[in-house]
């Protein structure tokens, strides 16, 4: 039903691999490790070494760009400098990038790490279903040595908006960074999901600049995965989706707390073919601009610029 | 045709306290619709136009549920997302989408549900010129990732 059909979209074969196929396919694969910006999962954890010939990113110093007195705390980094970043990680070799974290819990890194290769036009990045605790379930082969880095010279320039796999890149509006005012937009006209907690989601009585985004859906992430961190089905992301709105011709966004999170609402969308705009300055920008609107509250209220009347 | 006139449905509407709220009756159940807030009302409650979708909605489930089932076997379980999508100026209703999940059938048996439904249901073929209907089946050949 969606239009624009000649628009390359990513889809689940061409985003997300499982596994067994991960293992299966090693050879034809380049894996990054990508660690998030801050501790997302709690107790000690359970798999020592890494993924071998698993080359280790952040989000903090790959996949942000520095902070201004307007953006969000974890702002996109400049587009020449993730096709820097992927030829270093030798890009030029053919093999496909599959980005995956340690923890099951830190998937959003690696649905972050996705967006700004994809928004970038970079690279057509992979998720690892599971991260590393599915490839071990799968007994893929591990190494005792930890991911490293690759901080070396770069090497051949990518030629432009094509991998060296032959596949072209998805077109730039399948990977949406909104601005404050494009948000505000879809807020009005469409559906827009708020990723936070549902207490700062909100908002607290004695924070005047608490809350959400006007009219703000929240839809908080970890229904996405099922218990063992895999990306449910195609028909219970669609079920997700319907159940809050956010499936559809309108206009859909999402943002969290700095950009993070949210990519996980993109990515799922994406799955199933559904646009999702992302606002990667988030709240951490939003609450600073006072002439942006809050709102508080946890029932979830309609746009009056939107004709819903029969007469 | 028999001239004999019988009352298929009875409904009462009546103001409440609350400015743009009304209390929508039938003899055993009670509504709560509110006008949007364009036209001074709460906007929060089941609208006009909720209401309408509601029963093409409410219709649907229940033919999902048992039609074509053989005798002595289970209901299917039925579940839908119903939604009017128009353009943004736009002065028409919209075109409605049913998102129809429906377990233990095929597609060939959803496409046979839908055709059933589109023949047999009265409210349906009273609005479908003004109200455009769009079914999107999702069934269990299709499922799974």
């Amino acid at each position: 039903m969606r239009q624009g059909a000649d628009v390359e979209r990513p889809t689940r074969a061409a985003s997300l691999i499982d596994a067994a196929e991960a293992i299966v396919r090693f050879d034809e694969l380049r894996f990054v490790e990508v660690a998030p910006w801050r501790a997302m999962a709690s107790g000690p954890d359970s798999t020592t070494g890494s993924i071998p010939g698993a080359i280790a990113a952040s989000i903090a110093v790959d996949f942000s760009g520095e902070q201004t007195p307007t953006s969000g705390h974890l702002p996109l980094p400049p587009a020449e400098a993730l096709h820097d970043l992927v030829r270093r990680w030798g890009a030029d070799d053919g093999r496909q990038i599959v980005v995956y974290t340690r923890r099951i819990e830190e998937f959003s890194s690696a649905t972050r790490a996705w967006f700004t290769l994809g928004w970038a036009r970079a690279a057509d990045a992979l998720i690892l279903d599971g991260g590393l605790p599915a490839w071990v379930r799968a007994a893929g082969p591990i190494e005792d040595t930890p991911a490293e880095r690759a901080d070396g010279p770069g090497g051949t320039p990518a030629s432009g908006g094509v991998q060296r796999t032959g596949r072209p890149l998805a077109e730039p509006s399948a990977f949406v960074a909104l601005s404050a005012a494009e948000l505000l937009d879809r807020a009005s006209w469409g559906t827009v999901l708020d990723a936070r907690p549902a207490d700062v989601h909100q908002g607290f009585v004695d924070e005047p600049r608490s809350g959400h985004v006007p009219h703000a859906v929240h839809a908080p992430t970890e229904s996405l995965l099922t218990e063992d961190g895999l990306v449910r089905s195609d028909i219970e992301l669609r079920k997700w989706f319907l159940a809050r709105g956010a499936l559809g011709a309108h206009d859909v966004g999402a943002y969290c707390g700095g950009g993070v999170a949210s990519t996980t609402i993109v990515f799922a969308a994406a799955l199933i073919d559904q646009p999702v705009g992302l606002y990667v300055d988030s709240w951490s920008a939003w609450q600073r601009d006072e002439s942006l609107p809050v709102e508080r509250g946890t029932r979830l209220t309609r746009s009056n610029l939107i004709d819903a009347d029969c007469s | 045709m028999s001239a004999r006139v019988t009352v298929a449905s009875n409904i009462h509407g009546a103001m409440t306290d609350v400015r743009g709220r009304y209390a929508i009756s039938g003899s055993n159940f009670e509504l709560t619709s509110d006008g949007s807030v364009r036209s001074g009302g709460p906007g929060e409650q089941a609208s006009a136009l909720d209401l309408l979708v509601a029963s093409l909605v409410s219709c649907a489930l229940n033919a999902f549920r048992q039609d074509f089932v053989e005798d002595g076997q289970p209901d299917r379980h039925v579940e839908i997302f119903a939604r009017v999508e128009r353009r943004v100026d736009g002065d028409y209703l919209g075109t409605l989408i049913l998102e129809c999940f429906i377990d233990g059938v095929d597609t060939a048996t959803a496409d046979e549900l839908v055709a059933e439904y589109k023949q047999r249901c009265r409210i349906y073929n009273a609005l479908k010129e003004s109200l455009p209907v769009v079914f999107v089946p999702h069934t269990s050949d299709a499922a799974g990732r």
